[in-house]
C-alpha cells in the first residue's frame, strides 16, 4: 500500500508563498491607508493636538463636547442636512426621469446618454469655475439670459447671496450628477426581463401604468444604490464648494467637509479637525454598513 | 492498472449533505455511469475524485495509492492526480486556438514542441477535428467543442477519465450519435471512465455498470440488465426504464381462498401466484408496493382469468408502439401495446399482469423483497 | 409600443431640453475661452466669439504647463499600478475560495465609502515622515494605493463572469493558481483593464483635495490645484479661467465621448 510521501506539498508551499507575496502588499497597504488611518484619526481626535505643539495629550471626548457647543458645527451640519434633503432626492428623481425618457426607444439614445453624462466627466474644480461664471451676478450666463428673455426680475445674486447660495450649489451638483444617476436607473430598468413588459402590455397596461406598477417596484436596488452613493457624496463633499467660494459668503455654505478642512489646515487645530472627520465617518458608516451587510450576507463562505 | 476505489465518501456543504457514505469500485478500463436526478450528488462525487475540493469523510484510492483521506490528512491536489475531466460546458478557452486548447495540459508541463505536435495531432485525428486546429473556438458548434474537450482530456494519457454530463448540451439527434462515438472511443483508448448523467437512457446504453444515486446516497450499482430486471428499491425501479415502471401499493390480506394481495381495487385479483405470496410472508411484511413494467401488461378486450377491468385514459402513439394511459379503479397505469391495437378514450379493457415479471417491494423501506 | 405623434414630439422636446441644460455651461465655457478680454465684456456669455482668439488658451497653457505634466505622471503611475493590483486581488477574490475571502472583499468595497476627511491628517503625517510631503511623490504613492479598492471591485465583478469550469478544467489539467492567472485569466482581462483604467484616469485626473493638501510649489501641483489657484488670482479674467478649465476638462470629455460605453459599464456595474 503506497501512501503519498509529501507529494504536492512543496510545490504547494511555493505557490502559497508566491500568493502571499503578491497579494499581501496591496491588501495591507489598502488596509493601512483606510482602516488604520480611520482609527488613527479617531485617536488624534482624542488628543489636544493643535498648531505645532510638541505635546499631544489624551483628553478623551473633549473635542466632541466642543463640537457639540460649536455654532459652526451646527451651521455646517444643518447645511449638510439641507444638502442631503434637497440634493439626494433631487438627483434621484431627475436621474430616474431621464432614464425613463431614454428607455423609450429614442433615436440617438446613445448620443443623448453621452451628453447627459458629460458633466460627470468634469473635475469639481472645472464645475466650480463653470458655475462661478454661470452664477456671476453682473456678467454671469444665468442673469444675462434672464435679462435677455425678459425675465429680468428673476435675477439674483446667486452664490453671493447667503440665503440662496446653498440652493445654487445643490443645483450645480444635480447638474453634475444627473447623468450618472440616469445611468444607474437605466441599467436597472433594462435589467427587467422584457417578457414581463410584454406580458403587461398584452394585459392592457399603458405606458404610465407600466412604469408605475411593473418597472418602479423592481427598481428598488437601483434606488438603494443611488441613495447610498449620493448620500455618501453629500457627507464628504468638499472640492466643489471650496473652490467655488470657500464655503461663503461667510459661513453660509459651510458643510462638514469644509469645516473640517478649515479647522485642520486653516487654524491648525488638528485634533478638533479630526473629530469633525470622525463625525463624517460615523454618519457615512451608518448609511453604508447596513447596505453592505445585507448585500454580502448571502456570500458568506 | 488504473482502478478507482471510493470508500465511505461524505461531503457536506454547511449543514446539507451532498453525498453520504458513498462506496464505489471501478475496474481498470471500465466505463461506469453515475446517474440520478439533479441534486443527487453525482457531480459532487466526480469533483471529489478530481480533487477540486477535500471530502469530509471517506477515502479515495487510485489503484493502491491513497489520494484523499481526511482522517489521515491526505489530500493530493488536482494538478497532480493525473485524471482528466470534461465539463458540462466544455470549458474551451476562447482566446486560444483549438490546437492551443488541446495542447494546454502539455504546454504547462514544458513538453517539447515536437511532442506536443505529435500528441495533439494524434488526438485531433482520432476525433476528426484535425482540420479545425487553427481555428478559434468561437465559431465552432457544440459537437465540435465537445470533441475539443475530449481531445484535451485524452492528450495526457490520464489514468482516469471523468465526464460531467458531456452530452447534455448537444441537440437530441447529435446526442444519440455522440453516445456511440464516445463509448467506442473509450473502448479504443482503454481508459477507466466515470460518466455522469441525469439521463437514464444514456446510462443504460453506455455503461458497463451503472451507479444510481439519489439524495447523496448510492441506491444501487450493477449492470444495465441487473438494474432493469432486478431493481433494488422503488427509486431505482421508477428511475430506470421509460415509460417508468408502474408502482401500486397493496397489502397482504387473509381471505377465504387463503392469503391474498389486496391492491385496493376490486375485484381483488388473485393475479399473484402463491409463490409471490410466500415471498412476502417470508419477508415478514404485510404492506407492499407492487411493480410491473408497462411492457409486461397485456391489454385485451375480453375478461380473462386474473385480468382486471380498466379504462383507457389516453393513447400516445410513439411510432412503433402505443403508450396507453389507463385508469385502474382510480390508480393511473401505463402500459405499452403494439400499434396494431386501436384503443379509444374511455374504452373499457381488460388488463393482465405477467406474473413472472412482478416486482415486490417493502412499502415502508422501498427495498426489494426477494 | 406605438405612441401618438404628439407624445413622441414631447419626448424629444424634453430630451433636447435636458441636453441643452447639460451643455449650456460647457458651451458658455468654450465660447468665453475663445474671446479676447474686451469681447468678453462686450458680449453675452453665450454668444459665439466674433473674433475668436487662442490667446487665453495659450496663456492658460503657459501657466498650466508643468501641472499638466504632473497630472499625466500621476495618472500614468496611479492607473498602471492600481489596475495591476486590482486584477490580482480581483482574481483571488473571485476564483480562489480561501476562508475569509468574503469578509476581505466586503472590507475592500467598504473602502470606497470611507470619506477622505479621516485620512487627511494621518496622511500628512505619514508623508512628512517619509519626506514626501509637498512633493509629487506623495501623490504618486497615494493614487497607486487608493485606486486598488475600486479596481479590485471591477475586476472581481468581471472575473465572476468567467465560468468556474474554466479554472477547474485548468486545475485538473495541472495548472497552478498563477499559471491559471497568466494563461487563462489575464488574456481574458482586456475589458476589465480598459474599464478600470478609464475610471482611474478620470478619477485621478479630476482629483483636487489630495493635491491641495499634499503638494506645494508650482512645480509639484497637479493641474486641478493649479487651476483653482488660477481662479483665485485672476478673478475677473473669465476667458483665462475658462481656458484653464478647458485644459482640464477636454481630456476627460474626450474619454467620455469616445469610450463612454466602458465608463458606463464600470459605473453601472456598481
Amino acid at each position: 500500500m503506497k501512501l503519498p510521501k509529501m507529494v504536492g506539498l512543496n510545490p504547494k508551499r511555493k505557490e502559497k508563498l508566491l500568493t502571499a507575496l503578491i497579494v499581501l502588499p496591496p491588501l495591507l497597504s489598502v488596509f493601512f491607508f483606510f482602516y488604520c488611518f480611520s482609527g488613527w484619526n479617531f485617536f488624534i481626535s482624542l488628543t489636544d493636538w493643535e498648531g505645532f505643539l510638541p505635546t499631544q495629550n489624551l483628553v478623551g471626548l473633549r473635542n466632541y463636547a466642543s463640537l457639540f457647543h460649536d455654532p459652526l458645527f451646527w451651521t455646517s451640519l444643518q447645511n449638510n442636512l439641507l444638502l442631503i434633503v434637497v440634493f439626494v432626492p433631487g438627483v434621484i428623481v431627475i436621474g430616474l426621469f431621464l432614464a425613463i425618457l431614454l428607455d423609450r426607444k429614442v433615436r440617438g439614445e446613445g448620443v443623448f446618454r453621452t451628453i447627459y453624462l458629460l458633466p460627470f466627466a468634469l473635475s469639481f474644480v472645472v464645475t466650480a469655475a463653470l458655475w462661478a461664471w454661470m452664477y456671476s451676478p453682473r456678467v454671469g450666463t444665468i442673469n444675462v439670459i434672464l435679462e435677455k428673455v425678459g425675465l429680468g426680475f428673476l435675477r439674483a445674486n446667486w452664490i453671493t447671496d447667503p440665503n440662496i447660495v446653498l440652493y445654487c450649489i445643490i443645483a450645480a451638483l444635480i447638474w453634475q450628477f444627473a447623468g450618472y444617476s440616469a445611468i444607474i436607473f437605466l441599467a436597472g430598468i433594462r435589467s427587467i426581463p422584457v417578457s414581463q413588459i410584454r406580458a403587461a402590455q398584452v394585459d392592457g397596461a399603458r405606458t404610465f401604468t407600466l412604469y408605475r406598477r411593473i418597472v418602479l417596484p423592481q427598481l428598488r436596488p437601483s434606488f438603494v444604490t443611488a441613495f447610498i452613493i449620493f448620500m455618501c457624496f453629500a457627507l464628504k463633499a468638499f472640492d466643489f464648494i471650496w473652490v467655488l467660494n470657500r464655503g461663503g459668503p461667510g459661513y453660509s455654505s459651510h458643510i462638514l467637509g469644509i469645516a473640517m478642512y478649515k479647522e485642520t489646515f486653516g487654524f491648525d487645530r488638528f485634533a478638533y479637525g479630526a473629530s469633525y472627520a470622525t463625525v463624517i465617518l460615523m454618519l457615512s458608516l451608518v448609511i453604508v454598513v447596513p447596505f453592505l451587510w445585507r448585500v454580502y450576507r448571502k456570500d458568506r463562505p | 492498472m488504473a482502478t478507482l476505489t471510493i470508500k465511505g465518501l461524505s461531503k457536506r456543504y454547511g449543514k446539507t449533505p451532498a453525498v453520504e457514505d458513498f462506496d464505489l469500485h471501478v475496474e481498470d478500463k471500465e466505463f461506469v455511469v453515475l446517474v440520478g436526478p439533479s441534486g443527487c450528488g453525482k457531480t459532487t462525487v466526480l469533483n471529489s475524485v478530481a480533487g477540486l475540493f477535500d471530502i469530509d469523510e471517506g477515502e479515495i484510492w487510485f489503484g493502491d495509492e491513497l489520494v484523499n483521506a481526511p482522517a489521515r490528512k491526505v489530500f493530493k491536489i488536482p494538478q497532480k492526480r493525473e485524471v482528466a475531466m470534461v465539463f458540462q460546458d466544455y470549458a474551451i478557452y476562447p482566446h486560444m486556438t483549438v490546437f492551443g486548447n488541446i495542447a494546454f495540459p502539455l504546454s504547462i508541463r514544458r513538453t517539447s514542441k515536437q511532442e506536443i505536435e505529435t500528441r495533439v495531432g494524434k488526438a485531433a485525428r482520432l476525433l476528426e477535428i484535425d482540420h479545425l486546429l487553427d481555428r478559434k473556438p468561437k465559431a465552432l458548434s457544440g459537437g465540435q467543442r465537445q470533441r475539443i474537450a475530449l481531445g484535451r482530456a485524452m492528450v495526457r494519457n490520464p489514468k482516469i477519465f471523468l465526464l460531467d454530463e458531456p452530452l447534455a448540451n448537444l441537440d437530441a439527434k447529435l446526442r444519440v450519435h455522440a453516445r456511440m462515438e464516445l463509448k467506442k472511443l473509450q473502448q479504443e483508448l482503454g481508459v477507466t471512465t466515470i460518466f455522469v448523467t441525469h439521463d437514464q437512457v444514456e446510462a443504460m446504453t453506455m455503461g458497463d455498470r451503472i451507479a444510481v444515486m439519489n439524495n447523496g446516497r448510492l441506491e444501487q450499482i450493477g449492470t444495465p440488465s441487473e438494474l432493469y430486471t432486478e431493481p433494488a428499491n422503488t427509486f431505482v425501479a421508477k428511475f430506470i426504464g421509460s415509460p417508468p415502471m408502474n408502482l401500486m401499493e397493496g397489502s397482504l390480506v387473509a381471505s377465504d381462498r387463503g392469503p391474498r394481495i389486496d391492491l385496493g381495487f376490486s375485484p381483488s385479483p388473485h393475479v399473484l401466484s402463491p409463490s409471490l405470496v410466500e415471498r412476502i410472508r417470508g419477508a415478514g411484511i404485510t404492506e407492499i408496493t407492487l411493480g410491473i413494467r408497462p411492457e409486461h401488461i397485456t391489454i385485451g378486450r375480453e375478461h380473462l382469468e386474473n385480468s382486471v377491468e380498466a379504462t383507457v385514459e389516453y393513447a400516445e402513439l410513439t411510432g412503433k408502439e402505443v403508450n396507453v394511459y389507463l385508469d385502474l379503479g382510480g390508480e393511473p397505469l401505463i402500459a405499452i401495446s403494439g400499434s396494431g391495437q386501436d384503443l379509444e378514450k374511455d374504452e373499457r379493457v381488460w388488463i393482465t399482469l405477467d406474473s413472472r415479471r412482478i416486482h415486490l417491494f417493502d412499502r415502508t423501506s422501498g427495498r426489494r423483497i426477494e | 409600443m406605438s405612441l401618438l405623434k404628439p407624445n413622441r414630439w414631447l419626448l424629444y422636446a424634453l430630451l433636447i431640453f435636458f441636453a441643452f441644460l447639460a451643455l449650456l455651461p460647457l458651451w458658455s465655457c468654450v465660447v468665453t475661452a475663445l474671446k479676447s478680454s474686451k469681447e468678453v465684456i462686450l458680449s453675452t456669455p453665450v454668444t459665439p466669439p466674433m473674433y475668436p482668439t487662442l490667446g487665453p488658451l495659450a496663456q492658460a497653457l503657459e501657466y498650466l504647463k508643468r501641472p499638466l505634466l504632473n497630472s499625466l505622471v500621476l495618472v500614468g503611475a496611479g492607473t498602471i499600478v492600481s489596475s495591476f493590483f486590482g486584477s490580482i486581488l480581483g482574481y483571488v477574490f473571485s476564483k480562489r475560495k480561501i476562508r475569509g475571502c468574503g469578509v476581505g472583499f466586503v472590507l475592500i468595497v467598504l473602502c470606497l465609502y470611507i470619506p477622505p476627511q479621516v485620512q487627511l491628517i494621518p496622511m500628512v503625517r505619514v508623508m512628512s515622515n517619509l519626506g514626501l510631503h509637498g512633493n509629487l511623490g506623495a501623490l504618486v504613492l497615494l493614487y497607486m494605493v487608493f485606486g486598488i479598492p475600486m479596481c479590485a471591485f471591477i475586476f472581481k465583478t468581471l472575473y465572476d463572469e468567467i465560468p468556474d469550469s474554466y479554472t477547474n478544467a485548468a486545475k485538473v489539467d495541472g495548472a497552478g493558481t498563477w499559471t491559471i492567472y497568466r494563461r487563462i485569466i489575464l488574456p481574458l482581462s482586456v475589458i476589465p483593464f480598459v474599464v478600470a483604467s478609464l475610471l482611474q484616469v478620470t478619477i485621478i485626473w479630476n482629483d483636487y483635495i489630495w493635491g491641495l493638501v499634499l503638494t506645494t510649489g508650482m512645480d509639484n501641483l497637479p493641474v486641478t490645484v493649479a487651476m483653482a489657484n488660477l481662479k483665485g488670482s485672476f478673478v475677473a479674467e473669465w476667458n483665462l479661467q475658462m481656458s484653464g478649465a478647458l485644459w482640464i476638462a477636454v481630456p476627460t470629455l474626450v474619454i467620455f465621448i469616445l469610450l463612454g460605453k466602458y465608463i458606463i459599464r464600470g459605473y453601472s456595474g456598481k
